[in-house]
C-alpha cells in the first residue's frame, strides 16, 4: 500500500514537472508562430524590417529571410509533436511524417538561409560567429539525428534530435530573455547580444542536461 | 533521405560561399556598419507657450532670480513607459508603448497635516 502510494506520488510529481516544462514551451512556440504570420503580408512596416531596411534591398537577403521564417514556423510546429510519448506509441505515422517535414525543412531551408543571414547579423563580430555556429550545429545535429534513425539507433536519434530542437528553440528563448532584459531597463543592443548568448548557450546546456540524465555513458552520445 | 542530405550540404556550402563573397563586397563598399538603424535619443520637449511682450529693464532685474525655477517649471519631459505586449515577442527592437508628460516642479516640498 505504502509502495503504491509512493509510486502515485512520484508519477504525480513527474506529470507536474512535465506540464511545468511543456506548457510554457507550447504557449511561447504558438505565440512565435502567431507573431510570424503577419510578416507574410510582405509589408515593410515591421520594426524588425525597418531596422534592416538596407539589408532588405538585397533580393537574396529578402528571399532568405522569408524562407527562414517560414521554415522556422514549420519546424516549431512539427517539433512540438515529436516529443510526445503518446504520439510516438499510438500515432507513429504522425511522428514519422512530422519528423520528415522537420528534417527536410531544417536541412534544405532553415539552416542554409540562417547561415547566409548570419554574415549580416546584428551585433559585433562575435554575434555573427555565434549565428554561424548556430546554423552549423542545427544542420549537423539534424543530419546526425536522421542518420541515427536510418541506422535504427533510437537512443542516438533521440539525443541528436534533442540537440537539434534546442537550436530551433533559441528563437523562442531569445525572445523571452529579450523581453525580460528590456523590462529591467537594459539598452537595446546590449539586450540583443546578452539575450542571444544566453539563449544559445542556455539551450545547449539544457539539452545536454536532458541527454546526460538519460544516458548512462554520456560522452559516447557525441560519437554515436 | 540521402538526396535531402546532399541537397542540404550543397545549399549549405552555397550559402557559406555566397555569404563570404557578399560580406566582403558589402565591407569593401563601406556599408557594412550602416546596415542597422541607429538608436534614437530620448527626446525632451519643452511646452510651447504664447510669446510674451518684451519686458522692460526693471522687469528683467526683478525676474532674474526666478528665471531658473520658472524655466524648470515650464519644462515637461517625455517618459518612455515599458509595457510588454504579445507583439513584442519578436527579434525586433521593443518600442515603448506610450510617452507621458510629467511636469517637473521646482519646489516639490509640500507640508501636510495629518488627520487626527
Amino acid at each position: 500500500m505504502h509502495n503504491s502510494r509512493q509510486l502515485t506520488l512520484q508519477s504525480s510529481i513527474h506529470y507536474f514537472f512535465t506540464a511545468l516544462f511543456w506548457i510554457p514551451v507550447v504557449f511561447f512556440s504558438l505565440l512565435l508562430v502567431k507573431n510570424t504570420l503577419p510578416y507574410f503580408t510582405f509589408s515593410q512596416g515591421f520594426i524588425f524590417i525597418e531596422e534592416r531596411a538596407l539589408l532588405f534591398l538585397k533580393p537574396i537577403y529578402k528571399f532568405s529571410f522569408y524562407s527562414h521564417i517560414l521554415a522556422g514556423m514549420f519546424c516549431i510546429i512539427a517539433a512540438l509533436t515529436q516529443f510526445s510519448s503518446y504520439i510516438l506509441k499510438k500515432r507513429k505515422a504522425v511522428h514519422i511524417w512530422m519528423g520528415k517535414i522537420y528534417v527536410t525543412v531544417v536541412i534544405v531551408v532553415g539552416a542554409p538561409t540562417g547561415l547566409y543571414m548570419s554574415f549580416f547579423a546584428k551585433g559585433s563580430f562575435w554575434e555573427r560567429v555565434l549565428f554561424m555556429f548556430m546554423a552549423m550545429y542545427w544542420f549537423y545535429s539534424t543530419v546526425k539525428g536522421l542518420q541515427a534513425i536510418k541506422g535504427k539507433n533510437i537512443l542516438a536519434h533521440k539525443n541528436w534530435m534533442i540537440r537539434s530542437y534546442s537550436m530551433a528553440m533559441t528563437a523562442v528563448t531569445f525572445r523571452i530573455y529579450h523581453i525580460l532584459f528590456y523590462y529591467f531597463g537594459v539598452g537595446h543592443l546590449h539586450n540583443y547580444e546578452i539575450s542571444l548568448w544566453i539563449s544559445v548557450l542556455g539551450n545547449m546546456l539544457i539539452a545536454e542536461y536532458f541527454i546526460f540524465r538519460k544516458s548512462r555513458s554520456y560522452l559516447k552520445t557525441f560519437t554515436t | 533521405m540521402k538526396a535531402i542530405i546532399y541537397a542540404g550540404i550543397g545549399l549549405f556550402a552555397a550559402a557559406s560561399v555566397y555569404g563570404v563573397v557578399d560580406y566582403y563586397n558589402t565591407k569593401s563598399k563601406g556599408t557594412l556598419d550602416k546596415m542597422y538603424k541607429e538608436e534614437e535619443p530620448l527626446v525632451t520637449v519643452k511646452k510651447e507657450t504664447a510669446p510674451a511682450p518684451l519686458p522692460t529693464t526693471t522687469e528683467i532685474k526683478a525676474t532674474t532670480l526666478n528665471t531658473t525655477t520658472d524655466a524648470v517649471k515650464k519644462e515637461s519631459k517625455k517618459v518612455k513607459v515599458r509595457r510588454i505586449k504579445f507583439d513584442d515577442f519578436s527579434r525586433g527592437r521593443i518600442m515603448p508603448e506610450m510617452t507621458i508628460e510629467k511636469e517637473i516642479k521646482a519646489d516639490s516640498t509640500v507640508t501636510t497635516k495629518g488627520n487626527r
